[in-house]
């Protein structure tokens, strides 16, 4: 893995990484992903296509509202970064400029 | 040091006899906490008024001498800051979540909270349950209250020193790939990871979801068996959870137990090679059958749990973005508030993890990687559940090595070989118990190291059992008096 991977992987991820963190990464990233590539050798696995995780397979409850109306609506509005009565304050996502 | 806690049974019985009162337990927790807690770090904070007034009320119960009282009233319980506690802080390790309060109960902290429990403060590890140390804690590390100098291991870690340090008789933890039965191999502790599917994941900040489970840490494995059973069970609130079957172990019958020697040649200290074999020549004496099994795609583990665990962690982790709760660093635009935020609130392990993980979820690289591994994943479950056609256990040390010191793990590699028994349980969703099987030597501190059982998905009742024939009957410590009042 180059240090150009590892930054548009960093850039995907939504992480501002510092020039030192980028080329400690890039090293450590590749000698995990060395080691991590043994499994590669495995074969038989065609058959093994379904993944398997848990025991149960679409599990499904009444679409009924099973909480009073407002019970978390403070603490979740307590927990907003920026906040302006009930709403939430983000960033700007559209401009009038491009 | 005051007095420490035995059992939960012992604590039990002395509060029905009258000779020690959920209001002394509870003081008595805190100023274990304040003498010892500033040199171990395992709390990162203590819930002080709520316990009190909680460990009143339960007094007074058991004054009142009211019948039927619920199986855990007035037991304090530390709990692992990644499990939500309502009103409480949940940081999960993390300067992300520094700010962020519980808005609802975890189910598992809901049963214990129902059954009687009392939770004296929120327990350290490592970020978002992510190492094997406690030592990627963004607010520091926990010491081994057995050796101050050597880490807990983690990620329970601060779950596994409350216990040892004697501030509660057992506490809760998650394991998503050892992360109880590794901190409890080196505290001396009974650690047990379920089924998956066997307890709820609601209100458990996620990791890896399709590996995470809570589960406890106790003295003796009849705690353990006492505080899972409270917790487990169908819950409307987690879609994987589900009311396991019963399953019994008969102590007339001698017990089938599968070694995997291959998997046992390389990397084990040779004083934890020798302790293991000593453990089963006793296992031996006592009648059992040891017979040896091969395993060879469980000891593929550690590679498929190193794509399958950080492509789950670079996805769950994606929700921590500055916007709707948590650490929120300002940027010019919205992509910057993003990018910001997650470079201030991550640890070095975290951002490693999601890096990795965003890598083998990518175009042109799922196939070889996420994909395979999820194929392993199920080759696996194959293989173990016809090696379990022959043997009724499987043995393994739960760790290579015993505790040890800060730091000697720096390369990440070398740090997440500690887990090589326990990331296969865990990717076969089968359950698995630790429990001392002795101590060994370095220098001038005496270190406890754990034997791992694992045993057929679902059979979290029977393996409980078998591990109290196998631990509590033979060497597990139960006797304690209450301190005088």
């Amino acid at each position: 893995m180059t240090k150009d991977d590892v930054a548009h992987l960093a850039r995907l991820s939504r992480l501002a990484l510092t020039p030192t963190e980028l080329e400690r990464y890039t090293h450590e990233v590749s000698s995990i992903v060395e080691y991590v590539s043994t499994i590669k050798a495995l074969s038989g696995g065609e058959k093994a296509e379904t993944p398997a995780v848990g025991a149960l397979f679409n599990v499904a409850r009444p679409d009924v509202v099973t909480v009073p109306g407002g019970s978390y609506t403070e603490s979740l509005l307590a927990a907003f970064p920026e906040r302006e009565g009930r709403f939430l304050k983000v960033k700007k996502i559209l401009s009038h400029d491009e | 040091m005051t007095n420490k806690f035995a059992t939960i049974a012992a604590l039990r019985s002395a509060f029905s006899d009258g000779s020690y009162t959920p209001a002394a337990a509870v003081a008595d927790a805190l100023t274990t906490i304040t003498e010892n807690d500033p040199a171990i770090h395992a709390f990162l904070h203590t819930y002080h008024d709520t316990a009190i007034a909680a460990a009143k009320e339960a007094t007074a119960a058991y004054e009142a001498g009211t019948a039927d009282l619920p199986p855990l009233l007035g037991v304090p319980l530390a709990i692992k800051n990644n499990i939500l506690v309502k009103g409480e802080r949940a940081t999960a390790g993390s300067k992300i979540l520094e700010n962020y309060t519980a808005p609802y109960d975890a189910t598992v902290v809901a049963r214990l909270r129902a059954a009687g429990a009392i939770f004296i403060g929120s327990t350290n590890l490592d970020e978002f349950a992510m190492g094997s140390s406690t030592e990627n804690s963004a607010y520091g590390p926990t010491k081994n209250p057995l050796a101050p100098s050597r880490v807990p291991g983690g990620s329970s870690g601060g779950s596994a020193a409350a216990v040892a340090m004697g501030a509660a008789p057992a506490a809760i933890g998650t394991d998503t790939g050892g992360s109880i039965r590794q901190p409890a191999s080196y505290c001396g502790l009974v650690g047990f990871k379920p089924s998956y599917g066997a307890l709820s994941r609601y209100g458990l900040i996620a990791m890896g979801s399709s590996l995470d489970q809570a589960g406890p840490l106790t003295h003796t494995v009849a705690d353990a068996e006492l505080l899972h059973t409270i917790m487990a069970g169908k819950d409307p609130l987690d879609a994987t959870s589900y009311d396991l079957s019963p399953t019994a172990y008969d102590k007339a019958k001698p017990l089938t137990i599968g070694v995997p020697r291959a998997f046992l040649k390389d990397g084990i200290d040779d004083d934890v090679a020798a302790l293991f074999e000593k453990h089963l020549t006793e296992v031996r004496a006592l009648g059992h059958q040891v017979v040896d099994v091969d395993l060879p795609l469980f000891e593929q583990g550690l590679a498929a749990y190193y794509i399958v665990m950080p492509a789950e962690v670079s996805s769950n982790l994606a929700r921590y973005d500055g916007i709707r709760y948590g650490l929120s660093v300002p940027g010019d635009d919205l992509l910057a508030v993003y990018e910001n935020t997650r470079a201030a609130g991550f640890g070095d392990e975290v951002k490693r993890r999601i890096i990795l993980g965003t890598h083998v979820l990518s175009s042109g690289y799922y196939d070889a990687y996420y994909k395979q591994a999820e194929r392993v994943r199920t080759m696996m479950r194959a293989e173990l559940a016809a090696t379990f056609a022959g043997v009724d256990v499987i043995v393994t040390p739960t760790t290579p090595t015993p505790a040890f010191t800060f730091g000697a793990q720096a390369d990440p590699l070398s740090m997440y070989r500690q887990d090589i028994f326990t990331v296969p349980v865990n990717l076969a969703g089968i359950p698995a118990l630790s429990f001392p099987m002795g101590t060994v030597q370095r220098e001038s501190d005496t270190l406890p190291v754990g034997v791992q059982y694992s045993a057929p998905i679902g059979s979290d009742a029977r393996l409980l059992a078998i591990g109290r024939v196998l631990y509590d009957e033979r060497s597990a410590s139960t006797s304690w008096t209450p301190p005088q009042q």
